[in-house]
Order: structure tokens, then C-alpha cells, then sequence
């Protein structure tokens, strides 16, 4: 009996032994401790100012102590403003930079796979990924970023449906006696203006810019922007042309009356950065694409007020909004198995979870009862918020913070669970074939877009010649592409 | 003072000068190897235009795909507008800063303190270092729907501000005046430079000779002018399919509506393509292979002319 226990025990103690020597550690992955650590470059993004590089030198030391001990690696940190980032990001990975993790759009997926950009991180998730897939409350939600068999990224997790919203100051509201559960559609938002612009000549109504939110509901994850879409929530297939249907020429002769009121800011049409007008007080609403329980106060971590979330039709969940963000390898890094161990880690270890969300706690915030808030006397632009938990890898597993409430990751998960899946979720298209019609798409989009949906100029005049010009670049043979594709991509699934 | 050589020295003889002269090819030696390395090797990524670029593969590995690259451009139905744009801001800003800049060169020339003359020199050039992101935004101060300093000025005389970055029609004006604004100054250094190392007994001469003012600047201040004009219009033509992205993308703001009078084959390019290098390629190999081919012909015809004032 002794022996055997004996050898039981030997057995037991080489089994401890084996890490060192390349064996999985206890979180599972397989790490050679011997080895130089490696550095993981991570670059995330932030659509309004990011935080000072030395708070974000200070957390990404304070992450890498954890790494190193856990996964013999440090993480550099890097979190670039969104023009930033889509300058250099593009030019980073086509030149092959030493980049490893980085946040990606939905939008720029297959272009990036077909390109070459990005890893496959298929075959790479069962040794150095173990943990990832199960975060999800799906495989097809995981993976719903990929072309064909080809894993682009892991998506953020977050809220993962749209639903069109207004975003309007709560004083205005109080302050003219409205009910925001009164306003349901476009109409009461109109009926509200009236009353507010009455009392407020001076203030704009609602802040319009480039690229700004169409509210109208429609998956056009399927069409890469060129405006081919499923409109609202369809459960019919049918790939429809946004911009000749009737709801959408409505829309745009209800912005053009709101700027022919002067409601709107007069120089929306070339204004890339309008929200700061609403941030900064000059306008009291905007138009969003999203109304989860997180929404109002990520807007309020920023705007410094109090906002009220109004939404203004229903929810859909399609492959953009699920993989909105995404975490992908580029083909530059160094290691991709040691960067999807990296994505792995921060995707499931609460510690490394929190740093970059909230930083360091007792620097940046205190623990109260469950919830974060910032420390006593300490001024909030002085020490490092991120704030924005929808851009790391898995903020449901961080703590959340005094203005949010506890539950509040139960609420967005329950909200996810709410939603209407599109007819196409899961479905990428693949735009190699039309790549000069979208080229001629984009440009056209480039000249009349902005100007229409600001309600700069008249619909009746420019709107058929922005439909006829769409025609003439080719948007009939991309509405059939798109067709064709999703056909096809239903029937494999049935 | 020893015979320059020419083509008809001998071989050995040009060998043996160009020998005692090795300091100075010395000297040169960095600036060539800086020439090379920016200006021809990257003469290779030509071959971009032809592939379909993957990262992973390379250059060389990615697949080749013939001149598809080059329909996105050459098939789109705005390409005669693009091209007009492109080609027609170019005839007119090389007019526009030929003119502007003899008159500005002769006005200097005619300032006697040369202290002066330096100053205004300087002054002229300082546009061109300018920033034309920065001077987008001194545009913006002036063309502003509400806090432009031009519609302020309209409100103050009682008429109605103009929303000036939706209206087509001043924008070749205005283009054209921001890129003579910034780029004369650099061009009339060369004209300065001539003018004043006009012998000036030629004037004496030529006033003895019962000459005006006008007559002289005719007669002997425009031929010696000849020479730099011909230069600068020849390395002009060569980018003629060319233009300034930062002027025909930054000051319009990149406003969407007044695009058909804005729009170059670079923010074409730029506009519609958001990363695939091969058709950005193809549009680059388009702009510099027609604009060498161009400099070529004009070059052959310059030295019809006149042989000594072609670059070739």
C-alpha cells in the first residue's frame, strides 16, 4: 500500500513539475516560462478624446504584472481616437507592423481577410483559446464574425442589436413638461421639437452630421454600406435598395422641414465630429443607433448631463451589430497563438477586465458595496477612465460602476436575449465580385449622402438625381449580388 | 579657362576630367544614394497595380489580375468630370501663377533697398510652408455659414448669409486663389532670381535707344524670362493628372454637394476605395505614367523651339 501511494505521489509531483516544461498551466494554457516574455500590442479605440498616454502607460504596466505571471507576456497598451485610429490602423496592418491585437469594425472584416490582414483564429482557439466560445451564449454568435471557415475576430461583448433612439437632453424635457414615454415615432419627436423650439430660439433641436444615424430599422450589415439592405425587421429574405424606399424619402422631408426651421445645425453636411455640438450645449437632441440599458450612461460618462434614452422602433440583432467590435490578429504579430492566449486571458480574467475599464483600484476608483465610483476629491479627468466597456473583450465580467447599478450586465444580457434576430444573421457578404460598382457606389454616397440626410438640400430636386446616380453606378447589380449570395447562404443553412 | 566637354570629346578625355573632379562626385554620392533608394526603387510597387494585394503573400507572391484594377477608375461613368477637374484646375493654376508670378517677380526686382527686396521675398514664400490642413481652417474662418468672417460682413450690410460650402459656383475661384496664394511665392523666386541677374547695361542700351518702360520690359526683361517659364511649366505638365489633395479635399471641407466641381482623380481615389491598395495602385500608375509620357512629348517639342531650355 505504502509503495504504491509512493509512486502515486511521485507521479503526482512530476505532473507539478511539467508546467515549467511547456505543459498547460492551471488556467489552461500552454505556456513555456523559460522563454523571453513576449509583448502583446494591443490597440483599442474611443470615438471622443482618449485618455492621456501616461495613465494608459500606467495601466498597461499594471496589466503586464498580471500577464507576466500568469502568461510570461506584457501587454502594451494603445487606445487611439477614432480618426486616429482609421488613419493608421489601414496603413499598420497592409505594411505587416508588429501589431497583435487590435479592435476592428465589422465593416472592414472580409476586406481585411481577403486581403491577407488578419489570422484565422479557427484552428488557433482549442489550445491557446480554450475559454473564449464559451463567453458567448452561442458558437454562431462567437463566430459570427468569419467568412466561410475563416474566423476574422471574437466579437466585444455587448449589447448586440440596434434599435434607432433619440438622445435628448432630461432638463429640456423637465423643463417643458414632456413625457418621454409619450414619444414613440418621428411624429412625436416632431411634436416635442415644437414645444421646445418655442421656448429655446436660440438652441438647435437636433445635431446632424456626417455619417449621421438613419432612423430607419434595416440589417445592412448584408450590403457593406452601399445602402442594399433587409428592411425593418423582415422575415422575408428580400434585399431592398434604402435609399428608393418611401420611408427613407419621408425621412429626408422630415429633416429638411426641421433645417428649413432651423433647428438643425446649419453646417451639419461638412461637420465630422457633430456630436461635440451637442456635448457642448449648442443642441439639445441627436439621433443614435442604439438604446440598451448601458447606453445613457456611457453617454452621460462623457457629456457631464444627464440624458434621457428615448428609443424609436424595435430591436434587431444582425451580424454588424453582433460583431459591431471585434477583437482580430493581425498577420503582422509576431505570435498569433500568444496573442489569442492574450485575447483569451483578458477575455475571461476579471482583474485584467477591470484595469482597463476602470483602472487601478484606490487610483482611479473605490469599491462600495459591488460598485465602482471615483475615489474621494479626486477630479475624474485627472486619473484614467476608459468607461467604455463595449470596447474591450468582456466587460460583463467587470465591476460595474455607481451610475449603472448592479445588475446591470444581467439587463444587457437580458436585452440581447429580447431581440429579433435578422433573416441574415450570421450571413457576410462577400464583395469581391462588385468591387467597382461599391467603388462607384461610394463615390456617389460621397457627394449626395450627407447633404440629404442633414436636410442641407431640397429632396425633391436632389433625391432622384441621387437615386438615378446610384443606378448609373451599377446599384442594381449589387442589389442581385447581395440577392444571390444570401440565397444561397439560406439555402446551406436549411 | 579649359573647353567644357562636350559630345564630341573623346571618351578617354571626358574619362580623365570627370576623374580630377572626384570630390565632387564625392559630395554628391549621398544625395544619389538618397535619390535611388526614395525615387526608384519604389518604381518596383508599379507592379501593385496589377495584383490583387494580400499581405500575407507579399508583393511579389499576391495574385496577378491583369488591368482589372484599373475599371473602378477608367469605367466609372464620372471619369470625363473627374478628368476635366483634374486636368482643367491644373492648365488654369499654372496660367494663374505664371501671370501672378512675373508681376509679382518684376514688382520685387523694381525695389531698389535690398533689404526691402529680401523681406517681401520672404514674405511671398511664407504661404508655401504653410500647413494646407491649417489653411483649410484659415478658409473655414472666412467661409463659415455662422461665424465666417465674410457672411458676417454680408449680415452686416443687411443681405443674406450664403451657406458657402453648398454652392458650386465660387469654388474654382476659390480654389484657384488658396493655391495661388500659397504656391507663387515659391515659383516667382525662380523669376527673381533671372531678373535680377539681367545684365542692366541692356536696359541702358535699350533706353538710349529711345525705349519706354513697357517697351524694355518687352523687349529685354521678358526673353530672359523665357528660360525658368519653359523649366517650370515642363516639370508643371508632368503632374498635370496630379493634384493637391490637401486643397481639393481639406478646404471644401470635404463637403459632398459641391463635389462635381471638386472632385480629382486623388479624392476620387481616396473617396472610393477604402483600402485595396491594388486599385489605388492602378489609379498612382494612371497619374505618373500618362504625366511622364506627356513630359516626354512636350519635352521634344520645347526642343524644337528652343533646345537649350528643354529639361531632356
Amino acid at each position: 500500500m505504502k509503495k504504491w501511494l509512493s509512486v502515486l505521489l511521485c507521479f503526482a509531483l512530476l505532473a507539478a513539475a511539467v508546467p515549467a516544461f511547456g505543459e498547460t498551466t492551471d488556467l489552461g494554457y500552454p505556456i513555456d516560462f523559460s522563454e523571453e516574455p513576449y509583448e502583446v500590442r494591443m490597440t483599442l479605440a474611443i470615438p471622443a478624446a482618449a485618455p492621456a498616454e501616461e495613465q494608459v502607460k500606467r495601466i498597461s504596466e499594471k496589466v503586464s504584472e498580471l500577464t507576466l505571471r500568469d502568461l510570461n507576456m506584457t501587454l502594451k497598451l494603445e487606445i487611439l481616437t477614432y480618426p486616429q485610429y482609421f488613419q493608421t490602423i489601414p496603413l499598420e496592418l497592409a505594411t505587416k507592423e508588429k501589431l497583435d491585437i487590435f479592435a476592428m469594425q465589422y465593416g472592414d472584416g472580409p476586406q481585411y481577410a481577403l486581403s491577407g490582414y488578419v489570422v484565422d483564429l479557427n484552428p488557433l482557439l482549442d489550445t491557446y483559446g480554450p475559454h473564449m466560445v464559451g463567453t458567448y451564449s452561442s458558437e454562431a454568435t462567437a463566430k459570427v464574425c468569419s467568412v466561410g471557415d475563416f474566423l476574422i475576430g471574437l466579437p466585444a461583448h455587448k449589447e448586440n442589436n440596434i434599435q434607432k433612439s433619440l438622445i435628448i437632453r432630461t432638463d429640456m424635457l423637465e423643463k417643458y413638461q414632456i413625457d418621454p414615454a409619450g414619444i414613440k415615432t418621428l411624429d412625436d419627436v416632431n411634436a416635442a421639437y415644437e414645444t421646445i423650439a418655442a421656448g429655446e430660439p436660440g438652441l438647435w433641436m437636433v445635431t446632424a452630421g456626417k455619417s449621421m444615424n438613419i432612423p430607419i430599422l434595416s440589417d445592412n450589415s448584408i450590403g457593406v454600406s452601399s445602402g442594399a439592405c433587409l428592411m425593418g425587421v423582415a422575415d422575408e429574405p428580400v434585399v431592398t435598395n434604402l435609399f428608393a424606399t418611401e420611408e427613407y424619402a419621408s425621412w429626408l422631408h422630415l429633416i429638411r422641414g426641421w433645417y428649413e426651421k432651423g433647428w438643425v445645425n446649419p453646417a451639419a453636411a461638412t461637420d465630422e465630429q457633430a456630436v461635440l455640438t451637442f456635448l457642448m450645449g449648442q443642441s439639445i437632441s441627436y439621433l443614435h443607433g442604439y438604446a440598451h440599458p448601458l447606453t445613457e450612461s456611457e453617454i452621460e460618462n462623457v457629456a457631464g448631463f444627464d440624458v434621457t434614452l428615448i428609443p424609436l422602433s424595435d430591436q434587431l440583432c444582425t451580424s454588424a451589430s453582433c460583431a459591431e467590435i471585434s477583437f482580430a490578429v493581425s498577420a503582422g504579430s509576431k505570435a498569433p497563438e500568444k496573442a489569442v492566449m492574450m485575447l483569451d486571458y483578458l477575455m475571461t480574467q476579471p482583474a485584467a477586465a477591470n484595469l482597463l475599464v476602470w483602472g487601478v483600484e484606490g487610483e482611479d476608483y473605490v469599491e462600495k458595496d459591488g460598485l465602482l465610483d471615483y475615489p474621494e476629491g479626486v477630479d475624474p479627468t485627472a486619473v484614467y477612465h476608459f468607461g467604455q466597456g463595449w470596447m474591450i473583450p468582456n466587460q460583463f465580467i467587470t465591476t460595474p460602476w455607481v451610475s449603472t447599478g448592479k445588475d446591470v450586465y444581467e439587463q444587457v444580457i437580458a436585452y440581447n436575449a429580447n431581440a429579433k434576430e435578422s433573416v441574415a444573421l450570421g450571413f457576410n457578404f462577400d464583395p469581391a465580385p462588385v468591387m467597382n460598382e461599391l467603388a462607384a457606389i461610394g463615390n456617389v454616397q460621397s457627394e449626395y449622402f450627407d447633404a440629404l440626410n442633414t436636410g442641407s438640400v431640397d429632396p425633391d430636386e436632389y433625391l432622384p438625381e441621387f437615386l438615378q446616380a446610384l443606378d448609373d453606378a451599377g446599384m442594381q447589380t449589387v442589389l442581385d449580388e447581395v440577392q444571390r449570395q444570401l440565397d444561397a447562404f439560406l439555402d446551406a443553412k436549411k | 579657362m579649359q573647353a567644357f566637354p562636350n559630345s564630341r570629346t573623346p571618351l578617354r578625355k571626358r574619362w580623365q576630367e570627370a576623374k580630377k573632379c572626384w570630390p565632387f562626385y564625392l559630395m554628391l554620392l549621398p544625395a544619389l544614394v538618397y535619390l535611388i533608394i526614395n525615387n526608384y526603387l519604389p518604381m518596383g510597387g508599379l507592379l501593385l497595380a496589377f495584383k490583387r494585394f494580400n499581405a500575407q503573400k507579399g508583393i511579389l507572391g499576391s495574385e496577378f489580375v491583369g488591368l482589372e484594377n484599373f475599371e473602378f477608375l477608367l469605367k466609372n461613368k464620372n471619369l470625363p468630370l473627374i478628368l476635366r477637374n483634374t486636368v482643367g484646375y491644373n492648365l488654369l493654376f499654372i496660367l494663374v501663377n505664371l501671370v501672378v508670378g512675373v508681376l509679382i517677380a518684376l514688382f520685387i526686382t523694381e525695389i531698389r533697398s535690398a533689404r526691402m527686396r529680401r523681406l517681401y521675398q520672404s514674405s511671398i514664400l511664407f504661404p508655401f510652408v504653410v500647413s494646407i490642413v491649417i489653411v483649410s481652417y484659415m478658409v473655414l474662418g472666412f467661409l463659415d455659414y455662422n461665424g465666417g468672417l465674410i457672411n458676417a460682413v454680408l449680415k452686416s450690410f443687411g443681405r443674406t448669409p450664403v451657406n458657402w460650402y453648398s454652392d458650386k459656383k465660387p469654388w474654382p475661384f476659390i480654389l484657384t486663389f488658396v493655391n495661388t496664394w500659397k504656391g507663387v511665392g515659391y515659383s516667382s523666386l525662380l523669376y527673381i532670381a533671372t531678373l535680377l541677374a539681367i545684365d542692366t547695361t541692356l536696359y541702358e542700351a535699350a533706353a538710349l535707344d529711345g525705349a519706354s518702360r513697357l517697351q524694355q520690359i518687352r523687349y529685354v526683361t521678358l526673353p530672359h524670362l523665357v528660360s525658368p517659364v519653359v523649366t517650370i511649366m515642363l516639370l508643371s505638365v508632368g503632374k498635370i493628372f496630379n493634384s493637391d489633395f490637401g486643397l481639393f479635399y481639406q478646404v471644401p471641407q470635404n463637403s459632398g454637394i459641391i463635389q462635381s466641381v471638386t472632385q480629382t482623380i486623388d479624392t476620387f481615389v481616396y473617396k472610393s476605395i477604402a483600402s485595396n491598395i491594388g486599385m489605388g495602385s492602378a489609379a498612382g500608375f494612371f497619374q505618373s505614367v500618362t504625366g511622364f509620357a506627356l513630359i516626354l512629348f512636350f519635352n521634344s517639342i520645347a526642343r524644337k523651339f528652343s533646345s537649350e531650355n528643354a529639361l531632356i
